[in-house]
């Protein structure tokens, strides 16, 4: 409190005495002592008196009764209580309001302007008008003397006498006495009077019987029957007196029961010690302990979310983990780090999180909760504001903690378990952030947060404190303030006994981890490092003395009611889309890059493929069909895609890991937030790809593929967005992502088919005619062949040609290739004939090779009858059969070439009828490029056939080979492939291959496969933080 | 058609032989020495039995030379026109055309163009899949000749003749005859052009009269292996040439023999077909009409290389 409020306060002092003019001096001056011991040191009192008597004294002699009137009345009186309202917060008012009430205390009568003045003031302070009632009746005339008697409670030795009252009764067992407490819940305490001869202590200070005092939170009243100092009388702590007011408002109150609950990491002994504890409604727990006892591993035990090894975790007699699905609802978890979204604004992360928890609610309603929750956090004037990082410094350390607090709190658990809610706050913040806590209980909530180590004032506001030492070992359970005792006590403290510092009522919690921890004194002075008591001793203290003995599954109680609005899949899917396209779209940086990218790349990409072979008249004319640049754009499409795609998702889900874990404890839903993120994710790719394709097309010229190479593209690229999630949701490391993308890039960049030849690869790799299973696998292949056909087939010159193209290519190849091979075959098995050649191996492989091709030719030009017999059955071969076969041959050849002549009449004709309609020149000049027709029908290819398996395969012009195998292998670049009996486009084919992919990494997404293939390999970190 | 090919077989015989003479005498002379051979009439509707040279376009370029003539640029189709043949048709046709001015540049030692037109016959073949062994070798070997005048002669005269005997082989006559008839009119075409304008007597001017036996029988082949409607402009073409060189008289003379200044013994006289001047420029004219329409470009602008 401020000096200039003091004083304020003082004057109204002042001004209540000259109601009564005629008390002794040493009466008031030692009610307004006792007042000012709260806020001041001693030495600063007398001066505060002093300035009392100023103000008496300044105060003109009238009459008492005109005076009286005057001060009710004043103007300044109310102008002094606004200035002292707007300094003073709720609980110091009616510290204030209990000592001015003193002042008129004693008497049997209270002068009704005495009253009214103690009204005015009350309702100056804003206090309930029935509880200022309650209260001034409590202070000036006694507990009898209030009218609902409800909001009392009496502290008696025999609760038998008081069966019939309307008031809550605490029995202690040879207690004489009579302590008497009146409720006042708009301050969230009590105040009490003693009423007794055996001595009691409020926390360690003797109470004056007939004084009022406040009882808060951390408070106990202990004692001993008078004359007998080891018959002690069992303390009545604040949450017992709480308790028995707050739980009649609450139907279903959770109790909550840990019995030889145990945990320990695989591989390992460490982790959490059996220990039991319980606790329930309206408490608030603390855990404390040093960094690595064990903490939020407890926590993460409490919300479920880690299965126990040992002991079982009951709320109102339901095991947790038996019935895990239905008590999440129960349980709210506000894990160290932040769970916000940093482009949204305050509002806008409480209103999703609200949406998520009870989107079933109407609008109005959820907007209701929204704003009444930020209200209560104090952070309604600032809602509109956007969280950002932690660097940019938006908003404060504390409103983010609030804020995160708030997540859960709109959910309104039943129990709320809150881990390090003070870790890198101020101690206002952390202050601020417990009495939010705090208030939570009041409402009926269990809360249990971890503590590091915390300040006096905010470990009194604990009601149980847990204790955690090395290893996870419990080496305290019970009452904050008793610990002290308890620590010191089997520390051998001298003022074991004392709990709070009896000058400034500190209570050092710092002192329970001091004793722990203590380190042994070696005869040097120094700290040895082993300590005075390891943590094992503790713990078994602990279990001996402490841990409660009532083990097994507790009575099964009613539940409090389940949360019936979590919105269903569709609307979760709805929120989740709306929340994160929101999100992106705040993010300006991102979406800048992410909008630019495309163009910039197509741009260059564009630019510097564009190959200008000129004319004679322009030496810098472009002609598309001599771009020889062409396949080199196709190819770098692909990568570009792939790059975009990979760029845009591999952030996505790590960024967000925590809130997502957060949501899975929820029992949202995984699809629903994944399907939302591929939504926005396709939306994206498919704009940059849009972008892409129209700019690079523009610019190469290409014309009427728009839409086919958009298709394409954004295939590659939305495999790539769910190849990053997976990345992203698998791995916990942000670098270990991005030194992945070059790993994942450079295969898809070496697997396409462009840069290296298939043919060309190690010869264990490949197949022959067939890419290597390992390009099958690469979206990159797919991708840049479905482009690369594409553009060759469908052109508007090729298109109409195409099919007689392909007739030509198969009969040159039986006319130039194949059937020439087969003759050179048999003129090399005649001279092996004829040299008898020892290497009879060779021979007969070509035989045999020639056999199986005969076997295949015959089906369409039957063999001569002695050839037939020949080659059926198999006889060894002689210099006649070879002439037969070679004759057979050559007339077969000759066939084929009559067939192929008039294939290519066929082909003029269709020339013709073109040529009629279009400028063929032109037409080819615009739609047909040469650059990728050398690619396609692998033109410098030398080789046009190749054996395997004793049998001749084509190798030849590929892009007009009709494959046979029925599984849709096919070579690099044929137009169709074959699945079962039907023949499907490559660029549908290929197509369909990328959306099974897709389709693939959406259930290992799903199932979140990597990660935990990476955790079973024991290859992961800890969360990145 | 052996017979024909057998001709063709010794159509190199007969350059190299040419390129021997090329060093004797510079003079235009009556008679190309060592060139006139007999030849047997026989009727065009039994060609199985006629012993003629054609495409007779080599063995023209080959008198050309030894008449002394010299190098007329622009002549050629140019190679950048090949980008306007889409048929197979046009293709052959073309290719059988470019094949002959690939000769008459290598005859003038034009280095440069030779290469050129020699990729380009290169270009046409695999546009028309026709397969020559050891295709790349040749190819390879003519970009490594590429200063040697003499190399790229005899590459290009081994390129011609396994494109010849590629479609031999294969039976592909209707391509064949389609190139023939392109060889040959390009042929005629290039010896009109360099002869330039008539002069009585003169034996270059005779030697294009004696062409009409050559065409008889292309003629006949043609319209043997040709196909349909779509081939029929090959057909037509010599038709129209032949309605001309029906029209030359014939002079009868008597045979006589004598010995040249280099004592070789040399018949003369016999039958010989006369061009008239009329004649000449009918004929001159009528090629250009139709080695237009053969070399045409199928679109409405485009470029043309210009020599």
């Amino acid at each position: 409190m401020t000096n200039t409020t003091l004083k304020l306060v003082v004057k109204l002092f002042a001004i209540a005495s000259a109601f009564r003019p005629d008390d002794p001096r040493e009466l008031r001056e030692n009610i307004l002592k006792s007042y000012l011991r709260y806020y001041l040191q001693e030495k600063y009192i007398q001066e505060f008196i002093s300035i009392y008597y100023f103000y008496i004294q300044q105060q003109k002699p009238r009459e008492a009764g005109y005076y009286k009137d005057l001060s009710l009345k004043s103007v300044k009186t109310l102008r002094l209580l606004a200035a002292i309202n707007n300094e003073m917060l709720y609980g110091d008012k009616m510290y204030l309001l209990m000592h001015l009430a003193e002042f008129f205390q004693g008497k049997e009568e209270v002068a009704s302007q005495e009253y009214d003045f103690l009204q005015t003031i009350a309702r100056s302070f804003t206090m309930p008008e029935m509880e200022s009632h309650d209260f001034f009746y409590f202070l000036l005339f006694g507990s009898q003397q209030v009218v609902r008697q409800e909001r009392l409670l009496k502290v008696v030795g025999d609760s038998r006498k008081y069966l019939n009252e309307n008031h809550q009764v605490i029995e202690r067992k040879n207690f004489e006495g009579l302590i008497n407490f009146l409720h006042l819940p708009s301050a969230h305490l009590f105040i009490f009077y003693y009423q007794g001869e055996e001595p009691l202590f409020l926390n360690n200070v003797k109470v004056v019987p007939g004084k009022s005092y406040f009882f808060d939170k951390g408070n106990s009243l202990s004692g001993y029957k008078a004359g007998l100092h080891n018959v002690k009388l069992e303390p009545v702590y604040y949450n017992e007196v709480a308790e028995q007011f707050l739980s009649g408002r609450l139907p279903h109150p959770v109790e909550l029961k840990i019995d030889q609950l145990g945990y320990h990491y695989s591989g390992s002994r460490e982790g959490i010690q059996p220990f039991s504890f319980s606790s329930r409604s309206f408490f608030l727990v603390g855990i404390m302990g040093s960094s690595g006892t064990g903490k939020s591993t407890l926590l993460k035990l409490l919300n479920g979310s880690i299965r126990p090894t040992k002991g079982n975790v009951w709320i109102n007699g339901y095991d947790l983990h038996a019935y895990r699905k239905s008590l999440k609802n129960l349980i709210g978890y506000v894990p160290q780090h932040d769970l916000l979204f940093e482009s949204l604004s305050i509002y806008e992360n409480l209103f999703y999180s609200a949406r998520l928890c009870c989107g079933r609610q109407k609008g109005g309603q959820v907007h209701q909760r929204v704003a009444d929750l930020l209200h209560e956090l104090g952070l309604w004037h600032i809602r509109h504001r956007r969280v950002g990082s932690h660097q940019e410094g938006n908003i404060s350390g504390g409103q983010r903690k609030r804020l995160n607090l708030s997540l859960e709190l709109i959910r309104e658990p039943a129990v709320l378990l809150v881990d390090e809610p003070t870790s890198g706050l101020s101690s206002n913040d952390s202050l601020q952030v417990m009495n939010l806590l705090r208030k939570q209980t009041l409402k009926g909530r269990l809360v249990i947060a971890s503590i590091h180590q915390p300040a006096s004032r905010i470990f009194k506001l604990f009601d149980q404190l847990l204790v955690l030492d090395e290893g996870g070992r419990t080496t305290y359970a019970g009452d904050p303030a008793e610990a002290l005792v308890y620590f010191k006590t089997l520390h051998e403290h001298v003022n074991a006994q004392e709990k709070e510092c009896s000058v400034c009522g500190n209570l050092p919690a710092e002192t329970i981890l001091e004793i722990m921890e203590e380190r042994e004194v070696n005869p040097d002075g120094e700290q040895a490092p082993q300590r005075r008591m390891p943590a094992k001793r503790w713990y078994e203290r602990y279990k001996d003395h402490l841990e409660p003995r009532d083990t097994g599954p507790p009575e099964q109680k009613l539940l409090p009611p389940l949360n019936k609005y979590t919105p269903g899949w569709g609307l979760q899917w709805k929120i989740f889309t709306k929340r994160n396209l929101l999100s992106k779209i705040r993010n300006k940086q991102f979406l800048l890059i992410s909008l630019l990218e495309a163009p910039v790349l197509a741009l260059i990409l564009a630019f510097f493929t564009k190959y200008t072979a000129g004319t004679p008249g322009d030496q810098y004319a472009y002609i598309f069909s001599r771009n020889m640049n062409l396949p080199v754009y196709l190819f770098m499409s692909i990568i570009v895609a792939l790059f975009l795609g990979l760029l845009s998702s591999s952030d996505d889900i790590i960024g967000e890991r925590r809130i997502v874990e957060r949501e899975k404890f929820l029992n949202l839903s995984r699809s629903g937030y994944l399907l939302s993120r591929l939504f926005i994710l396709a939306g994206l790719s498919g704009l940059q790809m849009l972008i892409f394709v129209l700019l690079g097309n523009t610019i190469l010229e290409i014309r009427g593929m728009t839409l086919p190479y958009f298709w394409v593209l954004f295939a590659t690229a939305f495999f790539a967005n769910m190849l990053g999630l997976n990345l992203s949701s698998g791995i916990r490391s942000r670098i270990a992502i991005y030194v992945l993308i070059p790993l994942i890039l450079i295969p898809h960049i070496l697997f396409s088919g462009m840069v290296i030849p298939f043919d060309r690869f190690h010869g264990r790799l490949t197949h022959g005619v067939y890419p290597p299973v390992v390009a099958d696998v690469m979206a990159s292949r797919w991708g840049f062949e479905a482009l690369a056909v594409k553009q060759f087939r469908d052109n508007a010159y090729e298109r109409p040609l195409f099919s007689v193209h392909r007739s030509e290519s198969f009969y040159a190849y039986r006319v130039n290739h194949y059937l020439p091979r087969l003759i050179e075959e048999c003129r090399v098995i005649r001279q092996h004939m004829k040299q008898s050649d020892p290497s009879r191996s060779t021979g007969n492989d070509m035989v045999g090779l020639v056999r199986n091709e005969l076997e295949d030719l015959q089906k369409w030009k039957p063999l001569p009858t002695a050839v037939e017999d020949a080659v059926s059955t198999r006889a060894r071969w002689t210099e006649a059969t070879l002439h037969g076969i070679v004759d057979y041959l050559q007339s077969a050849r000759r066939s084929q070439a009559r067939k192929l002549e008039r294939v290519v009449y066929r082909k003029d004709s269709m020339i013709r009828e073109m040529a009629q309609r279009h400028d063929l020149t032109e037409r080819k000049k615009n739609h047909h490029n040469q650059g990728l027709a050398k690619l396609v029908t692998r033109q410098n290819q030398r080789n046009k056939l190749v054996i395997i398996d004793q049998r001749l395969v084509r190798n030849f012009e590929p892009v007009y080979q009709k494959p046979s195998h029925s599984f849709g292998r096919a070579p690099f670049f044929a137009a169709v492939k074959k699945l079962g009996s039907r023949w499907i486009g490559t660029w549908k084919f290929n197509l369909a291959v990328l959306w099974f992919f897709v389709f693939i990494l959406y259930w290992l997404l799903y199932f979140d496969a990597l990660r935990k293939l990476l955790d079973a390999l024991h290859l992961q970190g800890d969360v990145e933080a | 058609m052996t017979r024909i090919s057998l001709l063709l077989i010794l159509l190199p015989l007969v350059l190299l032989n040419c390129r021997q003479q090329e060093n004797k005498g510079k003079g235009r002379s009556a008679h190309p020495t060592g060139s006139h051979q007999a030849s047997v009439r026989q009727d065009a509707a039994t060609d199985s039995s006629v012993y003629h040279r054609f495409p007779s376009s080599r063995e023209m370029l080959n008198y050309i030379r030894s008449s002394d003539f010299t190098y007329q640029p622009g002549l050629t189709n140019p190679t950048g026109n090949k980008g306007h043949y889409h048929s197979s048709f046009s293709r052959t046709l073309n290719l059988g055309g470019y094949l002959t001015d690939m000769a008459y540049l290598s005859h003038f030692k034009q280095t440069r163009k030779t290469r050129e037109y020699f990729n380009t016959v290169v270009e046409l073949s695999n546009d028309l899949r026709i397969k020559i062994p050891e295709k790349q070798e040749v190819v390879d070997r003519a970009s490594s000749d590429l200063s040697n005048i003499d190399s790229l002669v005899r590459i290009g005269r081994d390129y011609e003749t396994k494109v010849l005997d590629y479609l031999k082989e294969t039976g592909q006559e209707r391509t064949l005859a389609i190139l023939m008839t392109g060889s040959y009119i390009e042929g005629l075409y290039l010896a009109v052009h360099l002869v330039g304008d008539y002069r009585e007597g003169d034996p270059a001017v005779e030697k294009i009269a004696e062409q009409k036996y050559a065409l008889d029988h292309l003629e006949s082949f043609v319209r043997k292996h040709i196909r349909g409607a779509g081939d029929s402009p090959a057909l037509s073409y010599l038709k129209d040439l032949n309605g001309i060189f029906r029209k030359l008289e014939i002079s009868r003379e008597s045979t006589r023999i004598r010995r040249d200044s280099a004592r070789h013994m040399v018949i003369e006289g016999g039958d010989r077909l006369v061009i008239s001047e009329k004649d000449f420029v009918e004929l001159r004219n009528k090629l250009d009409e139709i080695r237009h329409q053969m070399t045409a470009k199928n679109n409405k602008e485009g470029y043309v290389e210009e020599d």
